[in-house]
């Protein structure tokens, strides 16, 4: 059997909803010492292409890999991930990252993070395999 | 390395070679780091530190340490797209992650200046993660 398959991959990725905010923004800006005024300051984001502040891309892929590890943990886990950023998401919006299994011989999932309104905001392909419990 | 790795210089478009290294930087994944991380995306019952660290957290330092490669940058840069491949490798928290970034390509498309950069991420001893980070350039 192909290392990265599984039989037993779940069809999706159990869907994760995030409801961002000013707070988990500068939470997010801590965390990854990425403070651009465009995530964080209201008055220098109206003054923008947005009109206001937008959160982290990376928030937001982040999300996606959080929903592979509680759907495939610890059975699974995500081997690679190819995404594109297609709109940001203004701080505020709840977003929700979800995934379906497109090739279970490969354990590809097309995965996405879309706005309640269910515009995407980015998507792309996760490759998920057996988790490598003998790797330290 | 480029004389743009200066932290008081803006990097621009112009100052990246294909196939020449950006920068170099180690990151500790801290307790505050786990503590805004947990106030992001953890889990109710979650409240221990965890054996390892999460991968959307090893993301997260990849951000950091790119952005302290890059302190610089002109106002506009767009993430445009992401690639990331997991070795399996454990990192507890606490670790030294050491990322080295380099560039792989830039190219203007339909009057847009994209630089692509490759991430290599190692605890110091094995490998923990790679990737390429799409940026469209703003100057």
């Amino acid at each position: 059997m192909n290392d990265r398959a599984s039989p037993s991959l779940p069809a999706s990725l159990a869907p994760l909803e995030l409801a961002t905010s000013a707070e988990t923004t500068r939470a997010y800006a801590g965390l990854t010492a990425d403070f651009n005024p465009i995530h964080l300051d209201p008055e220098f984001a109206a003054g923008t292409m947005f009109g206001r502040p937008i959160i982290h891309g990376t928030m937001a892929l982040n999300l996606v890999l959080e929903a592979a590890r509680r759907t495939l943990e610890p059975a699974h886990e995500c081997r690679s991930l190819d995404i594109r950023f297609i709109k940001p998401s203004p701080v505020g919006e709840t977003i929700r990252a979800g995934g379906t299994l497109t090739n279970a011989a490969t354990g590809t999932y097309e995965v996405f993070v879309e706005t309640a309104a269910g515009l995407r905001t980015l998507q792309g392909t996760l490759i998920a395999g057996r988790a490598r419990a003998g790797v330290r | 390395m480029s004389d743009a790795a200066a932290d008081d210089k803006v990097w621009l478009f112009e100052d990246f070679e294909e196939g020449a290294a950006v920068g170099s930087v180690e990151v500790t994944v801290s307790q505050d780091n786990l503590n805004l991380w947990r106030s992001i995306y953890g889990m109710p019952g979650e409240d221990s530190a965890p054996e390892h660290l999460p991968q959307s957290l090893l993301t997260a330092a990849m951000m950091e340490a790119y952005l302290r490669v890059i302190p610089r940058r002109p106002p506009g840069n767009v993430h445009a797209a992401q690639k990331l491949v997991f070795s399996g490798t454990r990192v507890p928290p606490g670790a030294h992650l050491v990322f080295d970034f380099s560039c792989i390509s830039k190219e203007l498309k339909r009057e847009r200046r994209w630089v692509t950069l490759a991430m290599r991420c190692s605890d110091g001893r094995q490998p923990v993660m790679e990737g390429e980070i799409s940026t469209v350039w703003a100057k």
